[in-house]
Formats: structure tokens, C-alpha cells, sequence
């Protein structure tokens, strides 16, 4: 079902990828392909460079030096940027000025050189705010939301443009329960474990992950990063099992509260 | 009132009013999302440089009268100054705010100094200041209507993209929006803003046009549209009362116009925990309608 197709380029190409970020190089020579339908997570320790490296691939930070190609199209105007989600890591949605989720979420519908939402903006806002459960949230002020309902917007912002390369950073940050099921439930419809009714292609995604935790079943690779360089990159069975094999650094330590979902058997940690 | 409409030059003040009132808290509303809400203050004390340097130049050429090319140099130097903080902002994150007032005090000193080489004095400069929307000529007017109309038309017709890139600049990075062009027009487009209210309310006040409406408006409103919109309402709203307060009273319209505001600013903060409390109890029964309107679709 995840199987690439020969001719198809894969959704992410990064060779020799050097990124500096405060002025430090955080990212140091990283080679990394993706291709179409690889659920991949971005493990590693605080400070080993995991968003760094998401901020370089998607050209938020320039390249020291090095090269990306997404599907095939250097880093630029010309790659196909509407194909392409990203959820960044945010506390909160709220900006400046009062914004409805549809508005937030519309915004998403501008890409490369669309400008302008389509004229069935409304519609997809709309479609993609029911999937993550936010339907009859779409019309209040983002700030008067929950911290999880917010990531939820954010969520359905990359969503909206049915993504072929969905990125999240860190998408357990302010999480509860329910917006947590409502995440898994989406990400297991982008990824093709789940049928969808329009028959898309499976997205591939990569996950900047502190914890795998509920997302154990949706992985297929574990990309782990250690002082800005790829210290393992192996494929992981959809319910890993190994309690023995160490997960990134073995000085990691876990500053925040450990996110409250998890069962026992999808734990894995050292 | 009618003595009022039948003024030809308070209809001109009124006209200048009204367009500025509309166009100055479009772009208003950008700035205050991107939490640049002092930009404007920035450029109006660049675009005093502007009015001095035209002024030079309109002495140099025997222009009369010497200030013909006051506007037009207010407009190149906010532009200017307007693209500079931009890209000092978006070279340095720490410096940013160091930019900014190292042009404030430039702009203002050098405003003063080049009019005093012009043969002026700084008592020339009060008008562009304070504002002198008493003495607007017909070719005022027109001017206005062109500078506001750019600004509306540049402003809303950009607003979903100007959006995008001011309520997340990172991810409008990574949808490989042309970021540093749209932050860049608004930086414009709050240069021209700046030059077009300067008539009105002055350059010191000027800012407080483009952003006490908006304050107002996120006071009320639930969206960014609304918002935008009642802040228009409100900035066509206290210009026009400023304005006829200075007919009956011996008022300086700019700093009238601008007290209105922060003052209607103050009377929404004070009525506003009503405001909450009766959309509390209106939102407590929205739901349960919602509710059955969604178990009558599903029937079907």
C-alpha cells in the first residue's frame, strides 16, 4: 500500500544539509531522502537540531550550504509549495488581532503564487475544521480557545490543502486528550491507514517527535538526530515491541510532563 | 448643521476626513497583528525629513509657494524610511526595536535641521505636526482621494495574502509565499497612510489613526474582517465628530480627533464586561440550536 513508485521523486531530498540558527550551525551535514508514503519521526534530544533541520527543509532558515529538493524541485518558488503542510510548533494561535478559526484556517489555501483563496475557500475551511472536531468553533475568536483547540486550528491549516508532505513539529505541545484522537484519527486518513472517500494518495509525513507515545502504529521510520547530525535512522515496526533498544541520546531527559495518553504496550523509551 | 454643509472649506476638511478616517486602519489592522503597532510613529519622523528636504527643494527652484514639494518629500522619505526599518527587521531579530528609534530621533533632528537650511524655521513644521486639515484646498482633496484610494485598493485587494504572512510569517515562509515583498508593501503602503493622514491629524498624531480604531474594534469584534471593518467605521467615525467639535469650538482638529478616539477607547474598556456578559448568555443558548440543527441534517 506504501509501496513508491520508481518514477516518482521522493518528497524530500536533502544532501549535505548545513543550517546555522543563532548564529551557531545547529544542523551539520545531513543527509536525508523521504519518499512518498514514509511515516517518519524525527527523534532527538532538546537542542539536537529536530527543528532546525524541519525549518531548513521547508527554507524557513537558509542553508549554510548543502541542498533540499522537495519532490524533486530545489528549495525555491518552483517547488510545488500547495503540496506541502506544515503545523510549526506554537503555544498559542492568537495574534494582535481577533481571528476566527475559518480565518486562520482559509489563510492556509495561500501558496506559492496563489495570493488569493480559492473560490471554494469557505468550503474547505469549513471540511477541514469538522475533521479535526472544530465545526462549531469556527466562527469564535482563536484566543478564546483551549490550548489543544488552537493546535487544532494549526493542524487543520496544513491540512486544508490535502498535503502530499505533511511536517509537525512537536504536535503534542498543549495537546488533551480529545484533540489528540482527533489528530491520530486525521493523520491515519492523510497517511492511508484508514481509507478516505476521495481516494487520495497517501501523504508522506514527518513527525518531530519528543515521545512517540500514541503515534507508535501510524510510524514505518525512526529518524534520530544527535548534535545537529543523523546518529540512527532505522525502520520501525508499526507496534515496536523492544523495550531494550535505546532511543536517542541516553542522557535524554524529559523536561516536560509526559503526555497523560498512553498505554503500556505502545510505550518505548530506554 | 447646515451652516456647517454649506462651508466649502469644512466640506474639503470633511472630505480629507473621511477618506483618511477609511484608509488609514486598513493597514492599521496589519500592523497591530504583527505587534508593529509604533511603525507608523516611526515613519511619520522620517516623513517630517521628507517635508524638510522638499521644502530645500522647492527654495532651490523658486517654487511658490516653497512648500509645493513638502508632500511629494514626504512621501519618498517614508517609503524610504518605511523599507529600511522593514529590512532591519528582518536582518536582525534583536536590533529591531534599536532601528526604530535611532530614525524616530534622526528623522525628527534632521526634519528640524534641513528647514532651518531651507530658510524656514521650525514653526513651519507645526502645521505638518499637529496637522492643518483648516486650510485644505481643492487640490488637497483630490491628492487625498488618490493616496487613499492606492491605500484601499493595494490594502484590501492584497488583504488575504498581507493576512497570511502577518498572522504566521513562518508558515507563510514555508508555503513559499514572496514574504519579504508582501512585508515590504506593507511597509509601503503604511508610508503612503502616514503621508495621506499627515493633513489631518499631523505626523506626531498620525499613527494613532491608523491604530486607536483597531484597538477599539479588537475591543468588540470576533474576526480580523470585523475588525478591520468596525475600525473603519470608528476612524471615519471620531473624524468627522472631531472635526464638527472644531467648527462650534475654537479646538485644534488633529489632537480633537485623536482625544475622541482614545477616549471612545476608554468607554469601550468600561462597557465591555457588559458586552461579555450578555454574549455569555447569548452563547449559552446558540449551542443547543446548533444541536438540533445538526440532528435535523442527519435525519435526511
Amino acid at each position: 500500500m506504501l509501496m513508491t513508485q520508481p518514477n516518482r521523486p521522493a518528497s524530500v531530498c536533502a544532501h549535505d544539509v548545513h543550517v546555522a540558527y543563532d548564529g551557531h550551525e545547529a544542523i551539520r551535514g545531513v543527509d536525508l531522502t523521504i519518499d512518498a508514503g514514509e511515516v517518519v519521526a524525527l527523534l532527538g534530544a532538546n537542542g539536537s537540531g529536530k527543528t532546525t533541520l524541519v525549518k531548513g527543509l521547508l527554507g524557513v532558515l537558509p542553508l549554510t550550504s548543502g541542498s533540499v529538493e522537495l519532490f524533486g524541485v530545489p528549495l525555491g518558488r518552483a517547488v510545488p509549495w500547495r503540496d506541502i503542510g506544515y503545523v510549526p510548533q506554537r503555544a498559542t494561535a492568537a495574534t494582535g488581532v481577533p481571528t476566527t478559526p475559518l480565518e486562520v484556517v482559509i489563510s492556509g489555501l495561500l501558496a506559492g503564487r496563489r495570493l488569493r483563496p480559492p473560490r471554494d475557500a469557505r468550503a474547505r475551511a469549513t471540511a477541514a475544521l469538522e475533521s479535526m472536531g472544530l465545526a462549531d468553533q469556527a466562527r469564535r475568536s482563536v484566543g478564546e480557545l483551549s490550548g489543544g483547540q488552537q493546535q487544532r486550528v494549526l493542524i487543520a491549516r496544513a491540512l486544508v490543502r490535502q498535503p502530499k508532505l505533511l511536517i509537525l513539529d512537536e504536535p503534542n505541545t498543549g495537546l488533551d486528550a480529545e484533540s489528540q484522537d482527533a489528530l491520530v484519527a486525521a493523520l491515519r486518513r492523510e497517511t492511508g491507514s484508514e481509507p478516505t472517500q476521495t481516494g487520495r494518495r497517501p501523504a508522506s509525513l514527518i513527525m518531530v517527535l519528543h515521545e512517540i507515545g500514541p503515534y507508535a502504529p501510524l510510524i514505518t521510520r525512526s529518524v534520530i538526530l544527535r548534535e545537529g547530525r543523523i546518529a540512527e535512522d532505522r525502520p520501525a515496526s508499526p507496534t515496536p515491541h523492544d523495550p531494550t533498544h535505546p532511543l536517542g541520546d541516553p542522557h535524554h531527559a524529559h523536561p516536560g510532563p509526559v503526555p497523560p495518553r498512553r498505554t503500556p504496550d505502545m510505550e518505548w523509551k530506554p | 448643521m447646515i451652516s456647517l454643509l454649506s462651508d466649502p472649506l469644512m466640506l474639503r476638511a470633511l472630505a480629507v476626513a473621511i477618506l483618511v478616517g477609511a484608509a488609514a486602519p486598513v493597514v492599521g489592522t496589519f500592523l497591530v497583528q504583527r505587534r508593529l503597532a509604533l511603525l507608523g510613529d516611526g515613519i511619520g519622523h522620517v516623513a517630517l525629513t521628507g517635508v524638510a528636504l522638499g521644502w530645500l527643494v522647492g527654495s532651490w527652484l523658486g517654487l511658490v509657494p516653497r512648500d509645493t514639494l513638502a508632500v511629494p518629500g514626504a512621501i519618498v522619505a517614508s517609503i524610504v524610511g518605511a523599507t529600511a526599518i522593514e529590512l532591519i527587521r528582518a536582518r536582525g531579530r534583536t536590533s529591531g526595536d534599536l532601528a526604530l528609534a535611532l530614525l524616530f530621533y534622526g528623522g525628527i533632528a534632521s526634519g528640524a535641521l534641513v528647514i532651518k537650511i531651507a530658510g524656514g524655521t521650525s514653526a513651519n513644521l507645526v502645521a505638518y505636526l499637529f496637522g492643518s486639515i483648516s486650510t485644505v484646498s481643492s487640490a488637497d482633496v483630490v491628492a487625498t482621494a488618490v493616496l487613499a484610494g492606492v491605500t484601499l485598493c493595494a490594502g484590501l485587494g492584497l488583504r488575504s495574502a498581507l493576512f497570511t504572512v502577518s498572522n504566521d510569517e513562518e508558515v507563510a515562509l514555508a508555503s513559499g509565499l514572496p514574504v519579504r515583498a508582501l512585508n515590504v508593501a506593507l511597509a509601503a503602503l503604511a508610508a503612503l497612510t502616514v503621508t495621506t493622514a499627515m493633513r489631518v491629524v499631523g505626523l506626531l498624531l498620525v499613527s494613532a489613526l491608523m491604530i486607536v480604531p483597531v484597538a477599539i474594534a479588537q475591543l468588540i469584534a470576533k474576526s480580523f474582517a470585523g475588525t478591520m471593518a468596525l475600525a473603519g467605521f470608528v476612524a471615519v467615525g471620531v473624524s468627522v465628530a472631531g472635526l464638527c467639535l472644531t467648527y462650534w469650538y475654537d479646538l485644534p482638529p488633529g489632537a480633537t480627533i485623536v482625544v475622541l478616539a482614545v477616549l471612545c477607547h476608554a468607554a469601550v474598556v468600561a462597557v465591555r464586561p457588559v458586552l461579555a456578559w450578555r454574549r455569555k448568555r447569548i452563547g449559552t443558548r446558540r449551542p443547543a440550536r446548533d444541536h438540533a440543527q445538526v440532528r435535523g441534517g442527519s435525519a435526511q
